[in-house]
């Protein structure tokens, strides 16, 4: 006990009561004994009972013993606690409303907090993370790779390190076929530069071989049993078998960009295995060339310092190598801005700020709730008062009730945040990065702290303010079982009222505003039709055993996915098949620019280029997904390995670099164009479609990825029927083929929209949480007033006043009140509107047209929710009433 | 709500007992502490009511200290951290709770006796003042 500390004795004292009281009885026991026996040599017999009276009460003793170690005011507090629980233990209705309402609002912005914590507060998991930096290649093309890297980094004295990496796809062989797991591979720096540890095992060293691998902590667990031995064991994977070396934990998850890479063609938004990479040595491109690059600046180079001399480079090289490097450079951005878009994270600060509102309405109710009480109280509150309980003494009450009532309903509130923060991860998987880094970790837990005492105070004092004006003569006089409210309780209730009913409106509309672009959205001419189309991913290795291997011939390999859609469209019930690798609306895939795009007899395309998409398709793809041939024609069978290289570009291609000329017949760098298709959204159904340009597999195997083809299938009627046919019929001719995904094309484009649509059902859940608080809100104070006016009503009625009349009286406030709120609330949600150019998604801003109509519905509802009670009170009996007092 | 009525515990003259055979003077306020340090660090190992009596004989019977004041005192030096207590056995096999000083209740003491060096030396130039 001597090591406490000051502070640690008391608290020791105050948890050990019992047996400091213990102790102290003995010592007094003892005290008396000795002076009882001193007092007798003295006085004679008698001695004892003086020593006790003169001792006084062990009691008031030991009472003074505990004012002078304990803490007075903490046994205040505890004591005023626990009136407070049995307080509202003998009101069970306003304590269950209050800690209901409370648990969602504070659960509700505990979890909305936690999404922010773990993706924008904390930094990154990884050592010195401001000084780590992304790197990319300019101009922006898609992917934005970087090239030239390794005389980037000979030449730079700007970075301790730089890492290049790529993701893609691999196939691990397992008992029930292949399994994809996505890899990245990595120069041998990546893990030394992000300074993370392994769980188990060990990282990359400069020595590795390319065979080893750096397994993830769910891999090892799914795949190797989770067992330490699994260090040094052989993945066998389909090309080349790989040795374990070590496992990372489960918050590494980088590059975090691998989820939304990968997301399209993978419901796993997971990466399993790091590898050690070399890039082939490529002259042209000056060493090495990386669709991403990380790297660690040395310390105290800015990042604009970093970034010139990079210029200063990047112009040397194209000097010497005009051909490969002309126009190219990179730049360079933070880490953590490239791993959390400031769209992302403006977005999450709109989210918050919305549960903040929901936050206040939750708080608002409460603290109307608990201005009800105080008017019920009021005498209790006056006789204490009158007993000589001061202000303050009254004024600590209230807070301490009103905390007490929060730190339950935030008790509470921690299993919504608890339940919260699953669901958001589990909806908002693909769309989010650092998912994995959100929980309830001791942040979040004291944000929940800091909530519940900030809305504690808040509703503890409003009664308390109320309470210290009451007079207290006033009302131990009165005689009345219902104390009518003070004119400030009033206004201060209307005022609550009429707030809600802004805020909510303020949240409806920014829910209506979503839910309106989405219906524009999907009601989008797409320019393809994905009704009763089915899609199923494909890997394209390996090829059947023994057939054919890597490194065949183009055609060998090309051949099965032909003979594949050629027997997939003679299935009953299918009208076209067809395969792609990628589907539309997957915004990602290959591209290319246009300064390598000529065409033969045309000056070459002005400056400054332009990004298009390149897709590789089987002849049939066209049809199935619905495409238009608008000139010239599809791919045919016949264009083959041997015949002449073609194309099929999109009108808006066309369009670009023919403007009205006939482009069908002309011969470019890439193939002579024989057809034009009809353009569709191919990135996303909200932007304007991208030149595209397509080429038969057959004539462009080689540009083909590990992450396989996607077969399209359109069928008669629904899509499902059809899956087991062709199933079976690619089992039949290629019993090695596995596949993947199996999704209808109407799932592509909502998964398209699924980042929308996170939004659009965390705004719904919000505005549709205000608007109920709203409502219960408006409810209780209407139907308090009108009980309150219960015996005027009764007067009325009984000197004949019309019950109309007296339904009118309540409902006139009440829209008084509704229609002040909606006001107040139009104008906020006007001031508010440009919040929502903050989301990542575009989204307009919302018209009058919506705005009224949200305030008219929600006018109707609030004014439906005060009829209830104004019809309550006019048809009241008016002799029961007066004769109740 | 329960009112609590509070009253720092005070040294105060001890009323008149049928034993009664001095007249009592009261400690002024403040200066429990600074007997109780005092008489330790003469004593060495006490009980409560050594302590007490200690007081008491060093006083020549002119302080009493009452025990509605001793033990809380004793109890707020402990939490204090100026005493260290321990429970032991007196010379008639009782148990008892014997106070020491620790090194901070040393430092205490030299404290409290300035200061009451001080204090005193001004009360008597004021009283002394012609």
């Amino acid at each position: 006990m001597a090591t406490l500390g000051e502070f640690g004795r008391r608290v020791w004292m105050l948890a050990n009561r019992r047996r400091a009281d213990r102790e102290l009885d003995e010592e007094l026991r003892l005290h008396q004994d000795l002076l009882a026996r001193r007092r007798a040599d003295i006085a004679g017999s008698d001695a004892r009972k003086v020593a006790r009276r003169e001792l006084g009460s062990p009691l008031r003793i030991r009472e003074h013993t505990h004012d002078a170690v304990g803490w007075p005011a903490f046994e205040d507090l505890m004591r005023d606690a626990g009136y407070a629980v049995r307080s509202l233990a003998r009101h069970r209705p306003f304590a269950i409303a209050a800690i209901a309402t409370l648990a969602l609002g504070i659960g509700a912005t505990t979890a909305i907090f936690s999404l922010v914590n773990g993706i924008v507060l904390q930094p990154l998991p990884f050592v010195d993370p401001e000084r780590l930096v992304q790197m990319y290649g300019t101009p922006a093309v898609r992917g934005e790779a970087v090239g030239g890297l390794a005389t980037l980094r000979a030449e730079s004295t700007s970075f301790d390190a730089l890492a290049g990496y790529n993701i893609s796809a691999r196939y691990l062989r397992s008992a029930d076929g292949p399994e994809r797991v996505m890899t990245v591979s990595a120069e041998r720096d990546f893990f030394s530069m992000l300074g993370v540890a392994p769980l188990a095992g060990r990282v990359f060293r400069r020595d590795d071989p390319q065979t080893v691998a750096v397994v993830s902590e769910q891999f090892w667990r799914r795949a190797l049993g989770g067992q330490p031995s699994a260090i040094g064991s052989t993945l066998a994977m389909n090309d080349t078998p790989l040795t374990v070396i070590g496992v990372m934990p489960d918050s590494f998850q980088f590059p975090y960009g691998a989820a939304s890479v990968l997301h399209s063609v993978t419901p796993q938004a997971r990466t399993d295995l790091w590898i050690p990479f070399d890039p082939p040595a490529d002259p042209s491109l000056r060493g090495g060339r990386f669709g991403y690059v990380t790297g660690r600046l040395k310390p105290g180079v800015a990042i604009e310092q970093a970034e010139s001399e990079l210029a200063v480079i990047s112009s040397r090289m194209a000097a010497q190598d005009p051909a490969g490097y002309s126009g190219r450079g990179v730049r360079l951005e933070p880490l953590s801005d490239a791993v959390v878009a400031p769209p992302i994270r403006r977005s999450l600060f709109v989210l918050f700020a919305s549960v903040l509102v929901v936050l206040a309405l939750a708080s608002v109710n409460v603290a109307n709730l608990s201005l009800v009480r105080v008017t019920l109280r009021s005498r209790e509150v006056a006789a204490r008062g009158a007993l000589g309980a001061g202000p303050l003494r009254l004024v600590r009450q209230f807070l301490t009730e009103s905390l007490v009532l929060t730190l339950i309903g935030g008790a509470a509130g921690l299993l919504v945040a608890w339940w919260g923060t699953e669901w958001l991860g589990s909806i908002a998987a693909t769309q989010l990065p650092r998912l994995r880094e959100v929980g309830l970790n001791p942040r979040v837990f004291a944000f929940l702290l800091l909530v519940c005492s900030a809305v504690g105070v808040t509703i503890g004092l409003m009664p308390a303010a109320i309470a210290r004006r009451t007079d207290m003569q006033q009302i131990l006089q009165s005689t009345g079982g219902h104390a009518t409210m003070a004119g400030g309780v009033r206004r201060l209730r209307d005022a609550l009222v009429v707030g809600e009913i802004a805020f909510a409106l303020v949240l409806a509309a920014g829910a209506a505003t979503l839910v309106g672009e989405l219906t524009r959205l999907r009601s989008t001419d797409m320019g393809m039709s994905p009704d009763n189309v089915v899609t199923f991913h494909l890997l394209d290795r390996p090829p059947p055993v023994g057939i054919v291997r890597r490194g065949a011939p183009p055609e060998l390999e090309t051949r099965p996915f032909y003979a594949i859609a050629d027997r997939v469209r003679q299935i009953p019930g299918v009208r076209a098949a067809g395969f792609t690798q990628v589907l539309p609306l997957q915004n990602w895939g290959w591209s290319a620019n246009s300064i390598d795009f000529n065409v033969r007899g045309r000056p070459p395309l002005p400056s400054p280029p332009f990004t298009f998409d390149l897709r590789y398709v089987t002849p049939g793809y066209f049809d199935a997904l619905g495409i238009p041939v608008r000139r010239g024609r599809g791919f045919t069978a016949n264009d083959s390995r041997e015949s002449l290289p073609v194309i099929v570009i999109n009108e808006t291609l066309a369009r670009r670099v023919f403007q009205n000329d006939d482009p069908i017949g002309q011969t470019t760098t890439r193939g002579t164009i024989v057809g034009v298709v009809g353009d569709i959204r191919n990135a996303n159904l909200d932007q304007e479609t991208l030149p595209e340009l397509y080429y038969p597999i057959a004539q462009n195997w080689s540009q083909l990825s590990e992450l396989g083809m996607t077969l399209v299938v359109r069928t008669e009627g629904a899509p499902t029927g059809v899956v087991d046919a062709v199933r079976s019929a690619v089992r039949e001719l290629n019993p090695g083929e596995a596949i993947f995904d199996v999704k209808t094309m109407q799932r592509i484009v909502d998964e398209s929209l699924s980042s929308f649509t996170l939004y659009l059902m965390l705004m719904g859940v919000f505005a549709a949480l205000a608007i109920g608080l709203a409502l219960t809100g408006t409810y209780g104070v209407m139907a308090y007033a009108a009980t309150s006016r219960a015996r005027e009503f009764a007067v009325r009625v009984a000197l004949g006043a019309d019950r109309s009349r007296i339904m009118g009286l309540v409902l006139r406030r009440s829209l008084l009140l509704t229609v002040l709120g909606l006001a107040a609330g139009l104008i906020l949600a006007w001031l508010a509107a440009p919040v929502l150019e903050a989301l990542p998604i575009r989204i307009h801003p919302p018209g009058p047209g919506v705005l009224v109509l949200v305030a008219l519905l929600l006018g109707i509802v609030s004014m439906a929710a005060c009829a209830i009670p104004a019809r309550r009170a006019s048809v009241v009996e008016p002799m029961a009433i007066l004769r109740h007092d | 709500m329960s009112v609590v009525l509070r009253r720092k515990p005070a040294v105060r003259l001890k009323p008149d007992t049928a034993s009664c055979h001095m007249p009592r003077d009261v400690i002024p306020q403040g200066t429990l502490h600074l007997l109780i340090l005092k008489t330790l660090a003469r004593g060495g190992e006490m009980h409560g009511f050594e302590i007490a009596e200690a007081i008491e004989r060093e006083s020549e019977q002119v302080l009493t200290v009452e025990e509605g004041s001793l033990y809380p005192a004793l109890q707020r030096m402990l939490v204090k951290g100026w005493l260290a207590a321990e429970w032991s056995t007196t010379t008639e096999n009782r148990r008892a709770r014997y106070y020491q000083l620790t090194a901070l209740g040393r430092k205490q003491l030299h404290i409290e006796l300035a200061q009451f060096a001080r204090v005193v030396g001004a009360i008597t130039r004021v009283i002394q003042a012609t």
